[in-house]
């Protein structure tokens, strides 16, 4: 536990789930978000707390409650048994459900915020022009809020990254499949290697700063870029 | 021909408007703010879902509530100028133009031509968000010609501007007009505007339509709804008769009129357009005084306005004019209906169109 290898394939582990999770969470994300922007039903309020439950609840309680889901004594579950003729329980495609369902406010949210304030006569100058709905959403939505796009991927894929309790819930640990860097950090720490710990967390540290600064200077060169002309 | 039949319920009111627009000419809405115009150019236009009835242009149905028939808004091939330009602000003016070409129905004006038209050819490179206002609408106008529209609806397209941006995208409106023959709904709160561009007017009040008529008759009309406030106009037909001394002379019938120095040339017709307030009523003919502009008139009918102000309605060679004076004027010189007197008015007043 705690070895160079296992950390290499932790790494390799977390990037790969943070990358399918960020590929799904936007294709489910960016679809939901513009629901959820543009619906009038009283049921909203419902839905966006559904969605955003994962920012307030302890993760352990909604790794507690997918491992029931994954486990063939539910439904769900027995679906992807008979599906796939595996538990998705302590798999990596467990793992990729969990986080999917963890992240989703942080990509969701975002991206709705930027769909509530996208200037709507864009969209009515875009119809009259003979744009269809499909037509204005990907060719007037889209682009009109591509910082929110990008904001939500990378705050999807860093939160990702640093999912642990659930991921300790329903992942079970298993190097190259289900163990992630932050429960590597964990072991590392509980048996005392600190020298690992140090790579695990410092690495993790830099990661999250360079992906912020770089956030933070994208949005100031937009920013510049529009004032300067 | 535009067929609208409909009912849509607002805030204060319940927009209910059933009227034929005739085709081939350019029609303005009038009224207070609020009245219902933008909303009654956004049923026609498919932007407002809750509106109920008929609407159909040149015989094909574009909303039909009982047999649930509903065209959308992309399908109607309607150009719609927006007061706010609402160009894309992801895209260039050239992407913008572009945008409009791509999904244009077949038949309509080339890139060269609109962009010749609207003297836009210096912007084409530049990024939309540095424009001035003048320029943005510029672009807007151009972009929606290029979609090939079969109906144009303009939605107070002058508002936002300044009275130099203005006065040169009317003529370049005027000029779209001639020269694509697009029929045309207008809406506006600006007489100027109207009587400039438009052929026939409906004027609405509180979601109804109040009167429909020809623009020039209606808007000098005594019964109209307009032109019971202080900036009542007078349009008159009037004939170039010569230039001279940076001034043209302008005949009405017998009667000479003064205007600031104007580019057509002798013998054309032209409209005038003249405020009422700036117009005085002197009973005899002076002449020692800087006015430039003396004519003899009939008092047809006098109109009151407010506690202070009547509207005189003065008949001029088969034309009327307007003079808004104060009541104590009319009690001082004793006008009455049927009396001979003289208007006076400064050539600077004076407006040709």
């Amino acid at each position: 536990m705690g070895t160079v290898s296992d950390i290499t394939l932790a790494v390799w582990v977390t990037f790969k789930l943070a990358a399918i999770t960020t590929a799904i969470l936007l294709l489910l994300g960016i679809p939901l978000a513009w629901w959820l922007a543009t619906m009038n039903s009283r049921l909203r309020p419902v839905l966006e707390a559904l969605v955003g439950l994962p920012m307030v609840l302890p993760p352990t309680v909604l790794g507690f409650y997918l491992l029931l889901l994954f486990s063939p004594a539910y439904l769900p579950g027995q679906v992807w048994l008979s599906m796939t003729g595996t538990t998705l329980a302590f798999s990596f495609s467990g793992l990729v459900v969990a986080s999917v369902i963890y992240s989703m406010p942080f990509v969701v949210q975002p991206l709705q915020r930027a769909f509530e304030q996208l200037d709507k006569g864009l969209l009515e100058a875009a119809a009259m022009m003979g744009a269809g709905r499909l037509d204005r959403f990907i060719n007037v939505v889209l682009p009109c809020t591509r910082r929110a796009l990008v904001l939500a991927a990378c705050m999807g894929f860093a939160h990702t990254v640093g999912e642990f309790g659930v991921v300790l819930m329903i992942g079970g640990n298993i190097p190259g499949q289900t163990q992630v860097l932050s429960i590597t950090l964990f072991d590392a720490v509980e048996t005392q290697q600190f020298t690992q710990a140090h790579q695990i967390a410092g690495g993790l540290l830099l990661f999250a700063m360079v992906l912020l600064v770089a956030l933070y200077s994208l949005d100031r060169r937009s920013t510049i870029l529009k004032a300067g002309g | 021909m535009l067929t609208i039949d409909i009912e849509l319920p607002r805030d204060r009111f319940v927009l209910r408007v059933d009227q034929l627009l005739a085709g081939g000419c350019i029609w303005a809405i009038m009224g207070r703010s609020g009245c219902g115009k933008t909303s009654l150019l956004r049923t026609i236009a498919g932007l407002e879902r809750g509106a109920k009835g008929i609407l159909s242009f040149n015989g094909e149905t574009w909303q039909d509530s009982i047999n649930r028939q509903w065209v959308p808004s992309e399908q109607r091939g309607i150009g719609y100028i927006f007061q706010d330009s609402r160009l894309f602000p992801h895209l260039n003016v050239m992407e913008n133009l572009h945008f409009a070409r791509q999904r244009a129905r077949r038949g309509g004006p080339t890139l060269a031509e609109v962009v010749e038209q609207l003297e836009i050819d210096y912007l084409l490179s530049r990024p939309v968000d540095n424009l001035s206002g003048g320029e943005r609408q510029r672009v807007a106008i151009a972009r929606t010609l290029l979609s090939a529209p079969r109906l144009l609806l303009m939605d107070e397209p002058l508002a936002s501007l300044d009275w130099s941006s203005k006065v040169a995208i009317l003529s370049c409106l005027k000029a779209i007009h001639q020269r694509f023959a697009i029929p045309t709904v207008m809406v506006s709160h600006a007489r100027e505007e109207v009587v400039r561009l438009a052929d026939n007017l409906l004027i609405m009040d509180h979601g109804q339509v109040v009167s429909v008529g020809e623009c020039r008759q209606l808007l000098s009309h005594p019964g109209s709804l307009l032109v019971r406030d202080d900036c009542a106009l007078s349009i008159l037909e009037v004939q170039v008769a010569r230039h001279y001394d940076g001034f043209t002379e302008l005949t009405v019938g017998d009667q000479k009129l003064l205007v600031n120095e104007i580019s057509t040339p002798v013998g054309a017709m032209v409209r005038a357009i003249l405020p009422a307030r700036e117009v005085s009523i002197v009973t005899s003919d002076i002449d020692c005084t800087s006015v430039q502009n003396r004519i003899a008139v009939t008092i047809e009918s006098i109109g009151v306005v407010d506690a202070n102000n009547v509207l005189l309605f003065l008949g001029v060679e088969q034309q009327r004019l307007l003079a808004l004076v104060t009541k104590r004027a009319v009690r001082l010189l004793g006008l009455t209906c049927g009396q001979k007197v003289f208007a006076h008015f400064k050539a600077s007043c004076l407006n040709v169109v």
